[in-house]
């Protein structure tokens, strides 16, 4: 439910964007003439019985895949643990290079895959384990295998872990002053707007798209920021993906917040994101 | 003519024949030898390795406890020292899927126990089992494990290293079963009254209704023995069978010490359990430094000084495991704060986070 709802907060797409995401359409033949251009971000949730050539694109002349019609939107893959494990591994590469070679007899394609990958998942297969209002019946070797799903390469492309307790009735029924998704959204839009202004020359949009070189010249740390990641690297045992992906992650709280410099506390919510797989998959 | 040449063609082949025959047959017997050899080299590994002591009913190394029993088994294979056997030794039981309560108590209790040379008699199960085996040699003290199959099919497959530790360390691993016998989830149940009988009492950390946990207890009733448990929370599914054995007879056990006046043993407690169960919670500042169960990190602990910003939180923790959701409605933090100081002290390694985005102190 939760997951269904990012599309309304997510910023507005460029014409550049918009473009792009259209062409894809055009090529996978999903676009109507309705609406010849794409002008929302897409959202794709495919069912978890899906195969790894529609995950990626494929076929005998090569169409694009799930990912690719994400481009510039969300992939949304509900149930996490239920998909094949073969294709889950399949979106590695994508995941990083932003891009995704396919090679046939008659052709070989690259089509841009430059999406946002949000999944949901159980902590075991009865729903249960570290809840609660209600027991775990799993066994522990249950638990082990229903997590191994996921392998550890895949979840360290995961920027942002989150852990979602249950919610008591006392809560759904509350009448709340949070925020609501169109103020979310302006908040977004203006994070974006800062990062469009600033990576003007580098023809890049996002934060997500800095590569090494650039991260040093736009995630500059102060002495105190470098010794908290010092620290969490030897005490939280990170990888030195997660090392670039939390700047990453820093550098946009930042940006939410409007500051130029990323300061310790952007520094601990990014780590604080990637603290979930330490707990879960520690078997 | 011809027919002459036809015979002794056939005779030839059949010469032929019967050299290759006999050439087959030795090589199958040289083959099988080889096997042989082999086959002895890996028993004789094994048993170099292992050393599988065959303790039969009548034999004099047999417990005398066992001996009292309903129906006791009629041959003992043992693995490491077997005079542990006829030894003092406490059972210590509880469930696979242990609580952080349940476990901190395993470990004082299992800890305590070793100390007073008292052997620790557990079923290297998961959870509670294991910490029962780990704790209690970690004081350098013995541990006895009563497994439910034969010893070349140990179960569960991660605790074979603390199996082959428990080994190097002077105990001993016991099984009814041949080496042979593979894993039946009929046998576990069957074991329990090996542990309840090796023992002078059994203690029940954790069980749920209906557990392996309550068959042991169960088991000790029946063999007039003292059961004792670990007291929970009546909401506490983890602890309905203890409640239940409590409601039924058993003693509640808060102290390891208090083992003496049932047993005659001399079981002293540690300083942490003092503080623990006489109410002397009174300086979070004593409790900071002795909540560690490790001797060695204690005195670690105390070098260590917590930043100010971080002492309310952590002083929360102290008193039991939080949710971060939890933390925050106490101090009436917004809750984005309190996620980072969680994230700046697991860091500097305060506390550990738990499933269920709860938190408690690192030990």
């Amino acid at each position: 439910m939760m997951a269904r709802r990012i599309p309304s907060i997510l910023p507005d797409l460029s014409f550049d964007e918009s473009l792009e995401t259209t062409k894809i359409h055009s090529v996978a033949g999903t676009l109507s003439k309705e609406n010849p251009l794409i002008v929302e971000r897409p959202f794709r949730a495919p069912h978890h019985t899906i195969s790894s050539t529609s995950l990626v694109g494929g076929g005998i002349f090569p169409k694009p895949g799930e990912v690719s019609l994400a481009h510039h939107g969300i992939l949304f893959l509900d149930e996490l643990p239920e998909f094949n494990k073969n294709t889950l591994e399949v979106m590695r590469g994508p995941l990083e290079d932003k891009k995704i070679t396919i090679s046939r007899v008659s052709n070989t394609l690259t089509f841009p895959c430059n999406f946002m990958l949000v999944a949901s998942m159980n902590p075991c297969p009865c729903g249960f384990y570290g809840s609660k209002q209600k027991e775990c019946t799993c066994q522990p070797q249950a638990i082990h295998k229903y997590l191994a799903k996921i392998s550890g390469p895949l979840l360290d492309r995961i920027d942002i872990q989150v852990e979602v307790s249950q919610v008591e009735y006392k809560h759904l029924e509350r009448n709340s002053k949070e925020e609501t998704s169109e103020q979310i959204k302006e908040r977004i839009n203006k994070a974006r707007k800062i990062q469009l202004k600033r990576y003007e020359k580098e023809g890049i949009y996002s934060n997500s798209e800095l590569t090494p070189n650039l991260q040093e010249k736009y995630c500059v740390l102060g002495k105190e920021e470098n010794m908290l990641l010092k620290q969490a690297f030897d005490r939280l045992n990170l990888s030195a993906r997660a090392y670039g992906r939390i700047l990453k992650v820093a550098r946009t709280i930042a940006d939410l917040e409007g500051k130029e410099k990323i300061e310790t506390p952007h520094i601990a919510e990014a780590i604080q994101y990637r603290s979930l797989d330490k707990k879960y998959w520690k078997y | 003519m011809k027919n002459i040449k036809q015979l002794k063609n056939i005779k030839q082949t059949k010469n032929i024949k019967q050299i290759e025959n006999k050439k087959q047959t030795k090589n199958i017997k040289q083959i099988e030898n080889i096997k042989q050899i082999k086959n002895i080299k890996q028993t004789k590994n094994k048993k170099q390795i292992q050393k599988i002591q065959q303790i039969k009913y009548t034999d004099k190394r047999y417990p005398e406890t066992l001996k009292k029993i309903k129906n006791p088994p009629q041959k003992l294979y043992v693995i490491g020292d077997a005079t542990l056997l006829n030894k003092q030794s406490i059972a210590i039981v509880g469930s696979r899927k242990a609580s952080e309560y349940g476990k901190k108590y395993t470990a004082l209790f299992s800890n305590n126990i070793a100390n007073s040379n008292i052997a620790v008699v557990s079923g290297l199960a998961l959870g509670i089992d294991s910490m029962a085996h780990k704790y209690s040699m970690e004081e350098q003290g013995k541990t006895i494990a009563v497994i439910a199959s034969g010893f070349e099919h140990i179960y569960p497959n991660e605790n074979i290293p603390l199996y082959q530790e428990i080994i190097k360390n002077g105990g001993c691993i016991v099984s009814e079963y041949p080496p042979e016998t593979k894993i039946d989830m009929k046998l576990f149940p069957k074991r329990n009254r090996i542990i309840a009988g090796l023992s002078m009492a059994v203690i029940v950390i954790e069980a749920k209704y209906r557990s392996g946990s309550s068959i042991t207890a169960k088991y000790a009733l029946e063999q007039k023995k003292q059961v004792f448990c670990l007291p929970h929370s009546i909401e506490d599914k983890n602890g309905v069978g203890c409640n239940n054995l409590i409601k039924k007879g058993a003693k509640l056990i808060a102290k390891a010490s208090e083992l003496n006046k049932y047993l005659g043993t001399k079981i002293e407690d540690s300083n942490i359990e003092e503080v623990l169960t006489e109410g002397r919670i009174t300086s979070p500042n004593i409790i900071k430094n002795q909540i560690s169960l490790k001797p060695k990190v204690k005195k670690e602990k105390i070098q260590t000084t917590i930043e100010k910003e971080y002492q309310p939180i952590y002083n929360l923790l102290l008193k039991k495991v939080m949710t971060n959701n939890e933390i925050a409605k106490k101090l009436e933090w917004p809750i984005s704060q309190v996620n980072q100081m969680l994230t700046m002290m697991e860091i500097k390694g305060y506390i550990t986070s738990m499933a269920g985005n709860e938190f408690k102190i690192k030990e």
